[in-house]
């Protein structure tokens, strides 16, 4: 019997109720602490994967932030360019357009009958280079805003490249470079007409600066998914890298300078950021003293 | 003596003006004209020239890489510069080659006119005159040689390319851009275009 009362003693000692116990508070404790840490844990991953969501967030922003800027330092790049094309290659010329023309009014008893007519082919010459930059630099400014894009529309690409050949006919007329339009009478194409004008244009203009003589050819070929036209020409041709310094996307774009020719870079700058706004492409064959081929890619989606 | 005049200018359209503007004004007939520095150097070679009307910016380089040669090869020439380029920048550096002729292309009619007289009468200069290079400008206090590496820099090309352009060694060209960095008070080639075009320096 004693022994019943000293296990009893050892099991109850004070015949304390049970919730007094030490084994059930030990418990009690434990469960509390671990369903605190569940909570806590819980609470913590909800809150990692909310800081996660803002972290990509929050990148996705600064990345394309960091593309806006991109663009507008490259505009403000190109900006800084057409300044300097202005004053020197707009500017200047027309001064002197004006002062030999003066000269002429002014001064003709004074002028060798030879000089007028030097003078004269001069300022013809002058007058409709100034155009041309002008329209060009128009084009450009035309497209910046994106927004601007223009509707597709059935046209017929044989007409639109006689009418471009026209524009350039004495430009390349003096230098006796042939213009060949290969492209089918009445081929006619449903593509966005104004971009697809600007490039051929700036392309032939191009082409004409870099060649002393020869042919100047425009092909056209459909495949599956779009149009690839192609302009040739037996020109100067282009290095390694003045094709890298075309494609790659720099900031600056330093004028060609091909045996002493120059020009001013705005053509291709034009020709890419159509391409882009058409979602079109291009590429770039050359070899020095050869030709230069470039094929553009329109897709028809 | 009747001046011999040789125009050097990238322009077809201002070497004309110039020419009429000698012949019909100042009754100068013997100009011949150029349009890049080799054909400058062959001409200068086959004929006696009295006076070269030079622009910096030629179609094959600019004519500073070739002016230190000119003036030991024809050191009688009078050469007179007459550029879009600030003439602060410009006029500056050429003076360490004793070229105190400049003429901006911005000058008015008149001026021009009166400027072009005076340099093919070879009425006296006042050299202290022509020294009024103003300090404020950033790029007044680089010398030549950075212009030259200036020019190309803004122009696109990177420090291998303007080594082999100028004949330089990549680090002196390295060195110099950094000299110029530092004169210009920039840090990078994009703020170097800026105050470029703001000074009327870049093309």
């Amino acid at each position: 019997m004693s022994l019943f009362v000293a296990l009893n003693y050892m099991i109850y000692p004070l015949n304390i109720p049970f919730y007094k116990d030490w084994p059930f508070i030990s418990i009690l404790i434990i469960v509390g602490v671990l369903s605190l840490t569940v909570i806590i844990y819980y609470r913590a991953k909800r809150f990692l994967i909310r800081q996660a969501i803002l972290k990509a967030l929050v990148e996705r922003k600064t990345k394309e932030i960091r593309k806006k800027n991109e663009e507008l330092e490259k505009n403000d790049l190109i900006k800084t360019r057409l300044i300097s094309i202005i004053s020197h290659d707009i500017i200047t010329p027309l001064r002197f357009l004006h002062i030999s023309g003066k000269s002429l009014v002014e001064g003709r008893e004074k002028t060798s009958e030879e000089l007028q007519q030097e003078t004269l082919v001069e300022i013809v010459n002058t007058s409709r280079e100034l155009e041309m930059l002008t329209t060009n630099i128009l084009n450009w400014i035309k497209y910046q805003n994106e927004n601007r894009k223009p509707a597709k529309e059935s046209f017929d690409l044989h007409e639109m490249v006689t009418h471009v050949f026209g524009i350039v006919s004495g430009l390349a007329r003096q230098k006796n470079i042939i213009l060949t339009n290969a492209i089918p009478v009445s081929f006619c194409i449903y593509q966005y007409i104004e971009p697809i004008k600007i490039i051929i244009y700036n392309l032939v203009v191009n082409a004409i600066n870099f060649m002393d003589k020869g042919h100047i050819t425009i092909e056209i070929k459909r495949l599956k998914n779009g149009l690839v036209i192609e302009v040739k020409d037996e020109g100067f041709g282009m290095t390694k890298d003045q094709i890298s310094n075309i494609m790659g996307d720099q900031f600056i774009v330093s004028s060609a300078n091909i045996d002493g020719k120059k020009g001013n870079g705005l053509g291709y700058l034009i020709i890419k950021d159509l391409l882009k706004l058409v979602e079109g492409g291009f590429s770039i064959k050359s070899a020095k003293n050869k030709g230069t081929s470039i094929k553009l890619f329109f897709p028809n989606t | 003596m009747t001046p011999c005049i040789l125009i050097a200018d990238d322009h077809s359209m201002i070497r004309k003006g110039i020419k009429l503007i000698l012949q019909t004004q100042l009754g100068a007939t013997d100009v011949s004209e150029v349009s890049n520095c080799s054909g400058l150097m062959n001409e200068l070679l086959k004929k006696k020239y009295t006076h070269l009307i030079l622009d910096i910016i030629l179609s094959d380089g600019t004519s500073l890489e070739v002016i230190p040669n000119i003036i030991k090869l024809y050191p009688d020439l009078k050469i007179m510069v007459f550029s879009m380029l600030n003439a602060e920048v410009y006029g500056e550096a050429l003076k360490q080659y004793n070229i105190h002729r400049y003429l901006q292309k911005t000058t008015k009619e008149e001026d021009t006119i009166k400027f072009l007289r005076d340099f093919i009468t070879d009425k006296e200069i006042n050299i202290a005159d022509s020294n009024q290079g103003s300090k404020s400008n950033p790029f007044s206090s680089l010398s030549a040689r950075e212009l030259e590496v200036l020019h190309y820099m803004l122009s696109g090309n990177r420090t291998k390319d303007i080594a082999t352009i100028l004949n330089l060694r990549m680090t002196t060209v390295s060195t110099l851009k950094n000299r110029i960095f530092e004169k210009t008070q920039t840090s990078n080639l994009k703020e170097l275009i800026q105050i470029a075009s703001l000074y009327n320096v870049n093309y």
